[in-house]
């Protein structure tokens, strides 16, 4: 399902938590919803799920509004930063009011994910680990077979090897089914390997908004040594958007077409030169430098 | 096959269902301890003898089924509370409107878990009931079971329509009970306060709550819903709260798809109720606190003032830790500042309003009749109205309405603020107009000096004949569902005592009028009923002893005329021989004079225990020796007045009567 989001606005009393939100998020993709503490990432996922009402402009998943509207709620779920289960539910009794409650629900699917994840389908869910919860949250999202999730700080509490058992059925779902995913996390290594397009907020505003594959394309990293610095003229021929200098070391963003970088920098007689993808915080520092913004002030680790 | 379009999830409807099993267990079991349990014990008498007639009242199952009533209705707030839980928690309220189902649809789930948890325990309760009919108790009759079943589904459905339409407006459990109690009772206990702070202010205001109230108790679900056990189930009232509860249901879902989830961490939804409510409550809190301020310390105007300030602040600080949920409050100007205007604005309205109240005298050419009393009888013109005939009390003669405005205006100019106490005792004037377009205007004074001029205004009625309109049992209707005693005792044949009273009544009007109105006058007391069941209403009042009716009942009844007059346990007697000319004359001194200056005044001869002197008095009244026609007077104290207090009228503790 792609989700479009024209103009959203919401606020709660005096203060504006999300403005002018503009977004569409393509079937079969992760999206990475970053920011800080109060950024409003939290608000508007709930606004894309339906929980709450925007005080203007649209949420729709393939053109149909989400609010109230239970035929589009089938196919997405929201799994909260704290999952919720209802008092002294177990797995299997959270499971049988899913079930009648998403059409798509499979009984298949969930015993294999609840035998994999060991988790006791009798045990009350209010009594396990934080870990565990989110494990049995994940459970029974996958079971719904929701064509979105929505995810609230989706690794939250799970150990590495968890995160990656989870971020692989992810990914299988996106594959076999097109599943789509809106994920809102604060870290960013979190969602480097995992999104194919991330969007800042900042103050209830999408900062920025961009496709990391094209971002991947465009833009690279240059570590490279001299016996003395280059002029001026070395930034300029190699389309150098952003730079540190060290000693005689300088590591810089080059922004264009990297296919012949290497030809241009050994024109320069570096000592020695290395060309490396860009991280996602690297990425940020950039576009967010251009937009005018401290990327340390709007990401925290 | 998973359907969208079904009416009911079962899966929602039992976790709704489940969300309340409990709850419905335990209400079930207080139904069958409060009525069936309840009407076993009461029937059951181990000592009888199984052929002996039971005395068991028809009605048995309403009588006893306001316990059930009132139970159901705690239960039933209880269950709107925690069917209504999930909207109070950020988690949950969030989880359920992330579900694929409209609001709608989960109110109608919630609602139809909550009907049928009301609903199936009050069906066992009845085939429980059906059940001991059967065996062991066929007093409860079939109809009955099923007009009790069927006005408490409707009773409880009432209150919890109204505790579901409260939920909506506010975030939290606590919260969402205080609403459904301020709802239920705040107009009560506002206009209740507000009338008692009245009658600490301001003289003149009937003491007669209940007569005053009406609106207020009609808007008052459980005090409705109890009376109409008692008084019968009144078809307009139940209409206009069934409608009631139909629109609460309806506003429910208004509310329930306008409500915004994001203010789950708010205590209230709408801002200008909870200022609303804060202003309200803390207004009542004022005056309670004010009031019993007032009441206990009645040193002055600036202490009372101080009381009411106090109640306030108290109030305030109470209903916003309440409202906060937090016994750390954070005051808002705003609030407080709007808290302040309404309760200037109250006071506006309170004094100009009550000022006025108090002050009113109606015009003569607008009273159809009118009832004067130096003593406070707690009448209810509405009670007396359906009762007894027309003109009971009421005196429709122009002099004695004159008088009775006369008497009015005279002690509005006199009377004091509430509290103020005169040597010996005040006056009291009670006087009740009863208008020309049917309504009554009762107003009461005791701040008035005891030999002030409204009293002998209000003393000088007309005396030329026997004062019929104060005879109960000439007025009591004949065919009324009614008990009566005279005196302490029970009249077995009470609507033949009425009917035979009345055929009598014109021996009574040749006799001296000053002879029968002042003297031989004996207390009667009307219980009234409605389908055998004890309404609670009852009226007090005076016929006259002289009357062959009475005489004829006291023998039938196995009681004698000194018992019934309270004359056999007297303390002081005394007889006196006065003439035609001076007996005018000599009842207006009884109302003015103490004991000992009409001693001085009249031959009184004082009739001592020693010698059988008492006795033989007491065996020749008993003896036919009453003579209304005569002028010898035996005055007698009270039971219990053994000395007569300083500047008491001798009225105040003694009786008379005529005798032989």
């Amino acid at each position: 399902m792609k989700l479009a989001v024209n103009g959203v606005d919401k606020s709660f009393g005096k203060n504006i938590a999300v403005q002018q939100i503009d977004l569409t998020i393509t079937e079969g993709t992760i999206h990475g919803l970053l920011g800080s503490n109060g950024a409003g990432k939290t608000t508007l996922m709930k606004v894309l799920s339906g929980i709450y009402k925007a005080d203007s402009g649209t949420v729709s998943y393939d053109g149909n509004s989400i609010y109230e509207n239970p035929d589009v709620k089938n196919n997405v779920i929201f799994m909260h930063d704290i999952p919720f289960f209802f008092k002294g539910a177990t797995l299997k009794k959270m499971a049988s009011f899913y079930k009648a409650m998403y059409m798509n629900w499979s009984d298949e699917r969930f015993l294999k994910l609840s035998a994999h994840f060991g988790i006791a389908p009798d045990k009350q869910l209010n009594q396990l680990s934080k870990g565990m919860k989110r494990q049995a949250a994940f459970i029974l999202a996958f079971s719904a077979r929701p064509k979105v999730m929505l995810l609230d700080e989706p690794f939250d509490g799970l150990d590495p090897i968890m995160r990656k058992q989870v971020k692989n059925i992810l990914m299988q779902d996106i594959a076999n089914h097109g599943m789509t995913v809106v994920a809102s996390s604060h870290n960013l290594r979190e969602m480097e390997d995992l999104c194919d397009s991330v969007s800042i907020m900042h103050d209830g505003k999408i900062l920025f908004h961009k496709e990391l594959t094209d971002i991947r394309g465009t833009h690279c990293k240059l570590q490279i040594a001299f016996k003395e610095l280059p002029d001026d003229k070395f930034f300029t021929d190699l389309n150098v958007v952003h730079q540190t200098v060290k000693g005689r070391i300088i590591t810089c963003i080059v922004k264009g077409d990297i296919s012949n970088l290497e030809e241009k920098v050994t024109k320069y007689n570096p000592l020695m030169y290395d060309i490396l993808p860009l991280t996602l915080e690297e990425i940020f520092t950039y576009e967010m430098g251009e937009l005018g913004y401290e990327i340390s002030n709007i990401i925290v680790e | 096959m998973k359907s969208q379009t079904s009416l009911l999830n079962k899966t929602l409807l039992s976790h709704f269902s489940g969300t309340i099993f409990w709850l419905t267990i335990v209400f079930m079991a207080l139904n069958i301890i409060a009525l069936p349990v309840a009407i076993w014990i009461a029937t059951y008498d181990p000592m009888a003898h199984p052929e002996a007639i039971r005395q068991i009242p028809e009605n048995i199952l309403f009588q006893l089924s306001s316990g059930q009533l009132i139970i159901g209705m705690i239960f039933t707030v209880f269950l709107a509370m925690f069917l209504l839980n999930y909207l109070n928690d950020e988690g949950s309220s969030d989880f359920m409107h992330g579900l694929p189902v409209k609001r709608p649809v989960i109110l109608i789930h919630a609602l139809a878990a909550g009907v049928a948890a009301i609903v199936v325990p009050l069906i066992i309760t009845g085939v429980i009931l059906f059940a001991e009919r059967m065996i062991f108790i066929p007093e409860i009759g079939l109809i009955d079971i099923g007009k009790w079943f069927l006005y408490a589904v409707f009773v409880h459905c009432v209150i919890f329509a109204l505790a579901i339409s409260a939920g909506f407006l506010v975030n939290g459990l606590f919260l969402h009970m205080q609403i459904i109690a301020l709802i239920l009772f705040l107009p009560l206990a506002l206009w209740g306060l507000t009338y008692l702070t009245a009658t600490i202010l301001f003289d003149g205001i009937p003491s007669e709550f209940f007569v005053n109230s009406e609106p207020v108790l009609n808007a008052t679900f459980p005090y409705v819903a109890v009376m109409q056990l008692y008084e019968g189930i009144s078809i307009l009232k139940s209409t206009v709260w069934g409608i009631t509860a139909i629109v609460l249901i309806i506003l429910s879902f208004v509310l329930y798809n306008s409500r915004r989830n994001e203010n789950v961490t708010l205590s209230f939804n709408f801002k200008w109720l909870r200022v609303l409510l804060a202003a309200v409550t803390t207004i009542t809190g004022m005056l309670a606190i004010g009031a019993g301020i007032s009441m206990f310390l009645q040193a002055s105007a600036a202490v009372t003032v101080i009381g009411f300030v106090i109640g306030a602040v108290i109030s305030y600080i109470i209903i916003e830790m309440l409202f906060q949920r937090n016994a750390r409050i954070e005051l808002s100007w705003k609030s407080v500042l709007t808290t302040l205007i309404i309760i200037i604005l109250f006071w506006g309205i309170f004094l100009f309003g009550w000022n006025r109240y108090v002050n009113f005298v109606p015009a003569a050419d607008e009273v159809d009749s009118v009832y004067l009393s130096t003593n406070f009888t707690d009448h209810n013109p509405e009670l007396i109205a359906k009762h007894f005939e027309d003109g009971y009390l009421f005196n429709n003669n122009q002099n004695a309405i004159q008088a009775a405005i006369k008497a009015h205006e005279i002690t509005l100019d006199e009377k004091e603020t509430p509290g103020l106490y005169y040597i010996g005792e005040n006056g009291r004037l009670e006087i009740t107009y009863k208008m020309k377009d049917g309504s009554f205007k009762t107003r009461e004074f005791d701040t008035i000096q005891a030999d002030s001029e409204a009293i002998k205004v209000a003393g000088s009625t007309d005396s030329s004949e026997y004062d019929i309109h104060s005879d109960m049992l000439a007025n009591l209707k004949k065919d009324g569902d009614y008990s009566l005693t005279l005196g302490m005792y029970d009249v077995r044949q009470g609507h033949e005592l009425v009917e035979k009273y009345k055929e009598e009544l014109g021996t009574l009007k040749t006799y001296r009028p000053d002879i029968v109105n002042e003297t031989g006058r004996v207390n009667i007391q009307a219980y009234f009923y409605n389908d055998d069941s004890f309404t609670g209403n009852y009226i007090y009042g005076e016929s006259s002893i002289y009357n062959k009716a009475i005489l004829d009942a006291e023998k039938a009844d196995y009681f004698s005329l000194t018992e019934l007059l309270e004359m056999d346990e007297t303390s002081t007697m005394y007889q006196v021989e006065v003439s035609d000319e001076e007996m005018n004359q000599f009842f207006t001194d009884y109302k003015v004079l103490g004991i000992f200056d009409l001693i001085g005044k009249y031959d009184m001869q004082e009739i001592y225990e020693s010698g059988d002197g008492r006795k033989n008095i007491i065996d020749s009244i008993n003896n036919d020796g009453l003579a209304p026609e005569g002028n010898t007077l035996l005055m007698y104290g009270y039971p219990g007045s053994n000395t007569p207090m300083i500047g008491t009228s001798a009225e105040t503790d003694f009786s008379i009567l005529a005798i032989q």
